[in-house]
């Protein structure tokens, strides 16, 4: 009696883990269509880090971020693979991935207008979003800090702290770990910089044509100013040597 | 005295608006979204409480976009609700501009707020007083693209009749948002 009654245990136990795990399995399937749908909006492309950093270097981004344009090709290829038409089906859209809030703001658009945008107006858009971010109290203290959790604070860096937002990079630097901000998929502003520098292409040039350059906000310029006087003009002051 | 006259018949107009509804039984409602693209010398959102921000932004869709307005303004959009409070009305109304924290531009992200400029403006025998400035939240109302999960996204206000009290919050992907749960006094 104890062996049946202990048998019809077993089994109602066993059965109740079934139904626990077709319940799981059943609201995984009906929770599937609330994700988000990625949606492609006007023509795939496929450009490479190489094209989005000319694109870069003809925009309007400051100078000092343009230096490392190579890195901001390759944080276009990690966010979209280069596809300026897609939309992520949640919040952003384009090359650079840019949110319906800042597509409005900075492209006087939504989001199927800016990705059928050519690729330099995203690009535009995008560098001024990214201008306007340089001055957020977070990427001041980034700046001002020059390494961060170990990790330089170079131009790809700050770009992925505007990326990611100023406020949650804010978040990241009071914490003062590469772990204070995580996005839902657990990228945080650290993976995004290494992967903006992973995805650039080995042998990009940036606007002069040179190899890669790797100076970042802080840093001088090799060839100081005054290494290169300019030519001398009919309106020059000269000043001799005892008059100075 | 044309435009004391033209003044004070806006002001007549804005309390029939429909930009801006009347509640104040006290029970959550959803701030609801203008767009002030079209010009308006009645919706008393664009003459009274965010002409600034209008005028930004159509500087700057100008400057910096190179765009032809046309008579347009450029595309700026707020939210707001209005609640009536002894003989005065009071306008809670949050405005997307380039001055707003927006979230992450990131292929992984999802729908985040915006922190941005917050305005409460009482009119009152038509006079309008801005009360308060300050930041708040901002999401556009869902559209059909977006995920099922947030299809129930808003921004919320209610007034509490007794003590003149305006809370705000945020619902998105159906969690409240901790940051977005404000509180302004009105008396």
């Amino acid at each position: 009696m104890r062996t049946i009654l202990s048998d019809t245990l077993k089994m109602s136990f066993r059965m109740n883990r079934f139904i626990r795990a077709c319940l799981l399995v059943c609201t995984l399937f009906f929770a599937l269509p609330a994700s988000a749908q990625r949606t492609q909006f006007c023509e795939r492309t496929n450009y490479s880090a190489q094209e989005i950093t000319d694109a870069v270097n003809a925009s309007v981004l400051r100078d000092d971020l343009k230096s490392t344009s190579c890195t901001l090709g390759g944080l276009g290829r990690f966010e979209s693979g280069g596809n300026k038409g897609i939309f992520n089906g949640s919040c952003c859209t384009g090359i650079f991935q840019l949110n319906t809030a800042n597509v409005r703001r900075y492209a006087d658009t939504n989001r199927e207008g800016y990705a059928c945008m050519s690729l330099q107006e995203q690009v535009d858009a995008w560098a001024r979003l990214t201008n306007d971010g340089y001055n957020t109290p977070a990427v001041r203290r980034l700046m001002e800090m020059g390494t961060f959790d170990g990790q330089r604070v170079d131009a790809g860096f700050i770009a992925s702290c505007i990326q990611l937002g100023p406020g949650n990079c804010q978040q990241m630097v009071s914490s003062g770990r590469c772990s204070g901000f995580a996005d839902p998929n657990g990228t945080t502003i650290c993976d995004m910089a290494n992967a903006a520098r992973s995805n650039s292409d080995p042998n990009c040039r940036e606007g002069n044509n040179s190899q890669v350059c790797d100076m970042g906000p802080g840093d001088f310029p090799t060839t100081p100013v005054a290494a290169n006087p300019p030519a001398p003009s009919a309106n020059d002051i000269v000043v001799g040597p005892g008059q100075i | 005295m044309s435009r004391l006259l033209m003044t004070a018949f806006v002001l007549m107009l804005s309390g029939v608006a429909g930009a801006v509804h009347a509640q104040s039984d006290g029970a959550w409602q959803t701030m609801t979204l203008s767009d002030f693209r079209e010009p308006s010398q009645t919706d008393p959102l664009q003459t009274m409480v965010w002409p600034d921000a209008i005028r930004d932004a159509n500087a700057y869709a100008t400057r910096e976009l190179k765009k032809n307005l046309n008579g347009r303004n450029a595309w700026v959009t707020a939210l707001s609700t209005r609640f009536e409070d002894k003989g005065r009305s009071i306008i809670l109304s949050t405005v997307l501009t380039r001055t707003c924290e927006s979230g992450a531009n990131h292929a992984g992200a999802g729908v985040e707020r915006s922190i941005c400029p917050l305005r409460i403006v009482t009119l009152d025998r038509g006079k309008a007083t801005t009360l308060r400035e300050d930041r708040g939240c901002y999401i556009d109302p869902p559209d059909a693209g977006l995920p099922a999960q947030n299809q129930g996204d808003s921004i919320q206000a209610r007034f509490d009749p007794a003590t003149g009290q305006i809370q705000m919050r945020a619902i998105i992907g159906g969690q409240l948002i901790a940051e977005c749960a404000r509180s302004f006094p009105t008396r």
